[in-house]
């Protein structure tokens, strides 16, 4: 099975970066798609199945909160799996986050802190996603 | 009070320096590194228990390395993606440092980053008020200031 995944960050260099760790992640990758916002990834969730996202906290017009009880709403989006990758520290807030089923990842990350929530959260083993990274025609920024 | 926020600031910059621009900043500058303009400023305000900014100031190089870094080129990318790295640095500086001014279940929320060009000569004086550290990075420096705008409460200086 390869994963559709949905990066939502207002940083377009942020969205870069988690986007390198997931090709490097060894996780089998179909579609990724990019929000910068809340409102943005309804949108794309609205279009298109995805099997993962990657949410900030702080961002405009939609926060990365708000997007998740949006997406815990809707029958059709309720069962996504979800990653925060955020700088936030309230213990209130991260409470909150995990009760939401999602995952949390803290800023600054490192690429492997980052990986083995991927690998987590897929259910890809550390053998299976070697296999993948060292198939022909993998794509590897580093 | 002012220890433990230097402490906490020096840590926050250092780990994001590090895991995040993939540069080593170093206390001890050197005379070139001194002697490098600030050139580029991004100012993060957070609203809490307490309110204030948390900014970056650092040299063009430093600005460019950075972008470079974080994203995996072999050179420097074009000005918006520099102000958004420098950006996004601010962001998780702000974020690890304001923990240290509430209780653990204290919620803040940051702004959008405030990535502007900066004169030379408001880049050589200290604003006063804040908690600065400065530090050498690569053939620049860069300074991480912390402005608090109300006290807080029961937390004496």
């Amino acid at each position: 099975m390869a994963f559709n995944v949905l990066v939502v960050d207002d940083s377009a260099v942020m969205r870069s970066m988690i986007v390198r760790t997931l090709k490097m992640s060894g996780v089998p990758l179909q579609e990724i798609h990019e929000a910068a916002n809340g409102r943005d990834a309804l949108s794309v969730l609205a279009e298109h199945w995805v099997d993962l996202a990657l949410v900030d906290i702080n961002m405009p017009v939609m926060n990365g909160e708000q997007l998740i009880e949006e997406v815990r709403k809707d029958p059709v989006t309720r069962d996504l799996s979800v990653i925060v990758v955020s700088t936030e520290s309230s213990e209130a807030r991260i409470e909150r986050i995990l009760s939401y089923g999602a995952r949390f990842v803290h800023k600054p990350f490192t690429a492997e802190s980052l990986r083995q929530t991927i690998l987590g959260v897929t259910g890809i083993s550390d053998d299976q996603s070697a296999s993948v990274a060292t198939a022909p025609g993998g794509e590897f920024d580093f | 009070m002012t220890n433990l926020l230097q402490s906490r600031l020096r840590q926050a910059a250092s780990s994001t320096f590090e895991d995040l621009g993939f540069v080593f900043p170093e206390e001890d500058l050197e005379d070139h590194q001194a002697a490098a303009p600030l050139a580029w400023s991004a100012v993060v305000a957070f609203r809490g228990p307490v309110h204030g900014t948390l900014e970056i100031r650092v040299s063009d190089g430093v600005a460019e390395q950075l972008a470079t870094n974080m994203l995996g080129l072999a050179s420097p990318p074009e000005g918006s993606l520099k102000r958004d790295a420098l950006g996004e640095m601010a962001n998780v500086v702000c974020g690890n440092v304001v923990p240290a001014l509430g209780s653990p279940d204290a919620v803040f929320d940051l702004a959008a980053p405030d990535v502007t060009e900066i004169a030379t000569a408001a880049g050589a004086h200290p604003v006063e008020g804040v908690i600065a550290l400065a530090f050498g990075v690569e053939n620049g420096r860069a300074e991480v200031r912390l402005t608090v705008s109300e006290a807080p409460a029961g937390v004496g200086s």
